[in-house]
């Protein structure tokens, strides 16, 4: 009976992965074609880290790094270009997300707003931080310009 | 506890082992390749069709305001488009009124020249008489216009009637059709003359003293034959519709089907016999809506 537990746990596993992967892949497509309809002065709000942190919230960041490295891997091979990058901003914003939302009073009504958009930033800082060593150098003008409108928008 | 931090420091190892080795994947995938890895071109043939898609749905949700806002603007188009329809449906109307005016007038005027030795002065029938007792009308033009009893009146088709009396500005013309209607005729084919006579109850005309043995045939054009004083000679009638032994046997008779439609009258002209001038200049003296016909209306 535990040996038919132990098999059929991974199983289950691997196709509640599958549905996340497929919902990260619809969610990043209707990103890439609906989503400039809510665009207020070319911010649109990230919408795609409200996936990852529905769970970052609920658990702990050793089990919620897995949603934002997904969404990130998706991201990254859907844009073709410096594969690594949004895995590396999505699963850091996905665990500050987690650790926030475990010692924050969750019920509180300004606290998923406040998670949400230090999520936001910090995939945006995560990503301009690695644009350097990848031999991109991202402009620090993006933060206040692009990054800090979009969290706003995405918290609201 | 120091099983703890053994797995703490094995644990930053590995995320920053990991941090290094996605930072050197990125590296290597910059901007700007010859080829997209397996990875990339797998999940972007599969998402490809669904992007597609979506991208058509959201064209389509798009489309549904301003779809509301096209029947608007369809609606205020329909408006006026059917006023403009309207318009030009009565405007067409009219014009076909005005070529059928053209076509009545130029066969008039086609008649008129024609006729050189009359002078043929066009007049509109303005009254037409509704007591079934006569067949005559009313016509536009009177002594002013040098009209006179016994003038005959005809049409491009043919013969119409004379007229029976005048007034200075009207005159009353009695048609072919009347019963007191008898004048001298002949068929232009074998000039055999006859005697066109006062229509029956039906309305048809009747050549009567024919000769038996002469040929008389269906089809046949009758005209006037110029002998009674009044119809000058030549004036076409209509054709024989029925050849019949008349009572007796020693005549046949026919009836005549006029080829001007009586009902049908609208402008006819008078021949009035005097010096020649140009019949449009006399065309133009009584119809309605010339300089002249307005002089005188004054």
């Amino acid at each position: 009976m535990n040996l038919k537990r132990r098999n059929s746990r991974p199983a289950g596993q691997w196709g509640k992965r599958l549905t996340v992967a497929v919902l990260f892949v619809l969610a990043v497509v209707m990103r890439d074609t609906w989503l400039s309809l809510i665009a207020i002065g070319g911010i649109v709000p990230d919408l795609l880290l409200y996936f990852p942190l529905f769970f970052a919230i609920y658990l702990p960041p050793g089990q919620a790094w897995i949603y934002g490295a997904a969404l990130g891997l998706v991201e990254d091979l859907l844009s073709g270009k410096y594969l690594g990058l949004g895995v590396l901003s999505r699963t850091g914003a996905v665990c500050l997300a987690s650790v926030l939302g475990n010692n924050l009073y969750k019920e509180n009504l300004y606290n998923p707003p406040l998670i949400v958009f230090a999520a936001v930033m910090a995939s945006g800082l995560l990503y301009w931080l690695c644009s350097y060593p990848v031999g991109l150098g991202l402009s620090w003008l993006l933060l206040p310009v692009q990054v800090l409108p979009q969290a706003l928008y995405t918290a609201l | 506890m120091r099983y703890r931090r053994n797995n703490s420091v094995k644990a930053g190892l590995l995320i920053t082992a990991a941090v290094f080795v996605l930072l050197l994947i990125a590296t290597l995938t910059a901007l700007e390749r010859e080829q997209l890895t397996f990875g990339e071109e797998l999940v972007r043939d599969m998402v490809a069709p669904l992007q597609s898609g979506v991208v058509v749905i959201g064209e389509k949700l798009a489309q549904i305001p301003r779809f509301f806002s096209d029947m608007q603007t369809l609606n205020a188009e329909n408006h006026q488009l059917t006023a403009q329809v309207a318009a030009i449906t009565a405007r067409l109307s009219q014009v076909e009124a005005y070529e059928q005016e053209n076509q009545r007038l130029r066969r008039l005027l086609n008649l008129a020249q024609e006729m050189a030795q009359w002078q043929p002065v066009a007049a509109q029938v303005i009254g037409r008489d509704i007591d079934h007792w006569y067949d005559t009308i009313t016509i536009r033009g009177g002594a002013d216009q040098r009209f006179a009893r016994d003038q005959a009146v005809i049409t491009a088709d043919g013969l119409v009637g004379r007229i029976i009396s005048v007034s200075h500005r009207s005159a009353q013309v009695l048609l072919l059709t009347d019963v007191d209607t008898a004048l001298s005729c002949m068929i232009e084919e074998s000039r055999v003359a006859g005697v066109l006579e006062a229509a029956d109850d039906l309305g048809n005309l009747h050549m009567i003293h024919l000769p038996a043995d002469q040929p008389v045939k269906k089809q046949q054009t009758v005209i006037t034959s110029g002998y009674g004083g009044i119809y000058p000679y030549g004036l076409r009638i209509g054709f024989i519709g029925q050849v019949q032994e008349a009572q007796g046997g020693l005549t046949q008779e026919a009836i005549i089907q006029p080829y001007v439609d009586f009902s049908k009258l609208e402008t006819v002209l008078v021949l009035v016999a005097s010096a020649p001038q140009d019949p449009l200049a006399a065309a133009e003296t009584v119809l309605p809506g010339s300089a002249a016909s307005g002089e005188e209306h004054r």
